[in-house]
């Protein structure tokens, strides 16, 4: 048996790596990708009054700013039995919607898209924002560029600091949103709806108007066959700050629904003892190996898996993008991990919609934007939708509210049995007979992009990329070695 | 001339938090900002300056405490691109904005980095020869500030 890796030089705070197994004809066996886990936070957290966890937690990720805050603080009301004031709700959701603009948009123009517009085997130094700006034109990317920023701009207001908010307290918001702040927030949300749209019309041009790639969505080895979890409203629809989680079959039927706490009956998690991250999958299937299908156990989170999850958006502009791609594909469940990016464009203009339903709230700037703490219930629960999938953040404290227990599960870790059967499906679809090179080093990693796996969590290191090596062996032998870097 | 300081890096990850405390030592003195990790907010953090200073842990091999400073030129870092899975590298954002804002780019940014000892996960404080070395790197970049506002 030969055996190729794809192996990054490990980074700052860890690293992944994908080793492929490949049988004496050169065709690939099986494949595995070993994600980076979430380690020492919740040990980290002890003792820490719960009020400074939300601050504290913003500060867990780099590029995640936004939604371990918003997780966190959830958990903090409840652990101060302190319902937050309708406006302090819609201030929360406003910076989780634009947190979640800023980290779609650069995900998808600087990660994902490359790959469709500057074509899936150019090379790295040509596959980036440069090499999208030479295809589609340098003043369309400036105009990404700069209306992501608006995005960005609109976390800082709310949240009262540059890159990371602070102005979380339990049981609500430090500070209230002025008319001059809401003035500027609706002038820029103006950009973030422009943004959605055109981002939505870019995918369609280039990826489903292609028919290389039009046929890669339709491609059935590139189907990954779950069950998926989303956060749905009263009515079925896509939300993500708050709301009911539910999870669907790989049929699409609904399987259950839960809040808070129940998570604990949905989810288990398996180890595995060649990755250091555990294996969620759904309890009442009972652990069924890494294999994706009708019968799995294993559950997707994410753009795509929202979409599955719900009946669509509650937006007339994302609901008509969503019927568009249910359209292309002729079914929902969706199973094709390229329309994780779709959705993700679609996503944009819904998220960008919902902040112009906010803005238009009269509650908004209210006075009232905290309320008191009350009596200390020892736990507390806090699930969002993150960009990348449901997030959820359980605490438990002492009388004090001191933080006695923390449990995290992220959604790069749900997403881990998905991811490597994606991998292994793109390895076995892209190598045959032993023949490996550059090319297959992106193609197969174009099939976790989409997850948008968080292994860069929390830190980095100069140069800062993540260098990624194939290292081939025969018998034994390190016979080839190929480099990015 | 206008001259920023950006310092990179988690406090909360030992070492990494080195840009993040030149940074604290820097305020009130100098335009300075910090990040947690690059991205394209840095482009918003440099643009409209002459001259922009990213500070940033490395962990390249030196001798702990050890400091490199160099400037990252125009277009020059294109072969370190790709193979990026959830966020960009430093140098594709720096060239990416001259490519992309040539007009609003600083004429110079120059890069500083200090060697780790140490990356421990959600710990605080740096080692000794990080504490010493961020000491060093916030007096340099002091006269920077002097010299380059005193030549101009």
């Amino acid at each position: 048996m030969r055996k190729a890796e794809i192996e990054p030089i490990t980074r700052l705070e860890g690293h992944g790596k994908i080793t492929v197994f490949l049988d004496d004809n050169g065709n690939v066996e099986n494949a595995f990708l070993q994600v980076v886990e979430f380690m020492g936070y919740e040990k980290f957290l002890q003792g820490m009054p719960i009020e400074e966890v939300p601050r504290t937690a913003s500060t867990i990720c780099g590029v995640c700013r936004a939604v371990h805050f918003s997780a966190a603080l959830k958990a903090a009301d409840q652990i101060f039995s302190a319902e937050p004031p309708p406006a302090a709700k819609k201030i929360r959701e406003l910076l989780l919607l634009a947190h979640h603009v800023e980290d779609h948009t650069e995900i998808l123009y600087a990660l994902g898209l490359p790959d469709f517009i500057c074509g899936p085997t150019a090379p790295p130094q040509e596959r980036n924002l440069i090499g999208v700006a030479k295809k589609v034109g340098k003043e369309l990317v400036k105009d990404v560029l700069q209306k992501r920023f608006s995005a960005a701009k609109i976390v800082e207001i709310l949240g009262g600091k540059p890159v990371h908010p602070v102005a979380a307290v339990p049981g609500g918001w430090s500070k209230k949103v002025t008319e001059e702040e809401k003035a500027e927030i609706e002038k820029l949300s103006d950009d973030l709806l422009e943004l959605g749209k055109m981002t939505v019309e870019l995918f369609k041009e280039v990826v489903v108007k292609n028919p290389e790639y039009s046929k890669l969505l339709k491609e059935e080895s590139f189907n990954v066959v779950t069950n998926y979890m989303g956060t749905v409203d009263e009515n079925n629809k896509v939300t993500y700050y708050d709301g009911t989680q539910v999870v669907v079959s790989p049929e699409g039927r609904e399987i259950v629904r839960f809040k808070g706490k129940e998570y604990l009956d949905v989810l288990a998690e398996k180890t595995l003892p060649w990755s250091y991250a555990k294996f969620p999958y759904l309890k009442r299937k009972g652990w069924r190996g890494l294999e994706d299908g009708k019968d799995t156990h294993l559950c997707s989170v994410g753009p795509l898996a929202r979409f599955n999850a719900s009946d669509g958006y509650s937006t007339p502009l994302a609901q008509k993008a969503y019927e568009e791609m249910i359209e292309f594909f002729g079914e929902k469940p969706v199973y094709n991990i390229f329309a994780y990016h779709w959705a993700r464009a679609i996503e944009i203009l819904n998220q960008a919609e919902l902040i112009k339903e906010l803005l238009k709230s009269p509650e908004l700037t209210d006075e009232k934007v905290v309320t008191p703490p009350g009596k200390v219930t020892g736990e507390g629960v806090g699930i969002i939708e993150a960009p990348r999938g449901t997030l959820i953040h359980h605490y438990r404290t002492d009388e004090n509210g001191l933080v006695t227990d923390a449990n995290l599960i992220v959604p790069t870790t749900i997403n881990n049995g998905s991811i490597q059967v994606a991998v292994r499906k793109a390895a076995k679809y892209f190598i045959k007979d032993g023949k490996v090179d550059e090319g297959t080093l992106n193609l197969i990693e174009m099939a976790h992009r989409p997850y948008d796996l968080c292994l860069a969590c929390a830190t980095h290191a100069y140069p800062g990329h993540y260098p990624t090596n194939v290292i081939i062996y025969k018998n034994g032998k390190r016979i080839k070695e190929l480099r990015n870097y | 001339m206008k001259i920023v300081v950006v310092g990179i890096g988690n406090p909360s990850f030992g070492d990494d938090g080195a840009g993040f405390e030149v940074i604290k030592k820097l305020k009130r003195k100098v335009a300075a900002c910090h990040l947690l990790s690059p991205s394209l907010e840095l482009l918003e953090k440099i643009k409209s300056y002459d001259l922009a200073i990213l500070v940033d842990a490395v962990d390249i091999g030196l001798k702990p405490g050890e400091v490199i400073e160099f400037s990252i030129e125009k277009g020059k870092n294109k072969e370190r691109f790709g193979g990026l899975t959830h966020t960009l590298s430093m140098e594709e954002i720096v060239t990416t904005g001259y490519e992309l804002f040539p007009d609003e780019m600083p004429q110079k940014v120059i890069f500083i980095g200090i060697q780790v000892e140490g990356i421990l996960p959600f710990t605080k404080g740096l080692s000794l020869p990080v504490k010493k070395a961020v000491e060093e790197v916030a007096d340099r970049i002091e006269c920077i500030f002097g010299r380059t506002l005193k030549t101009f």
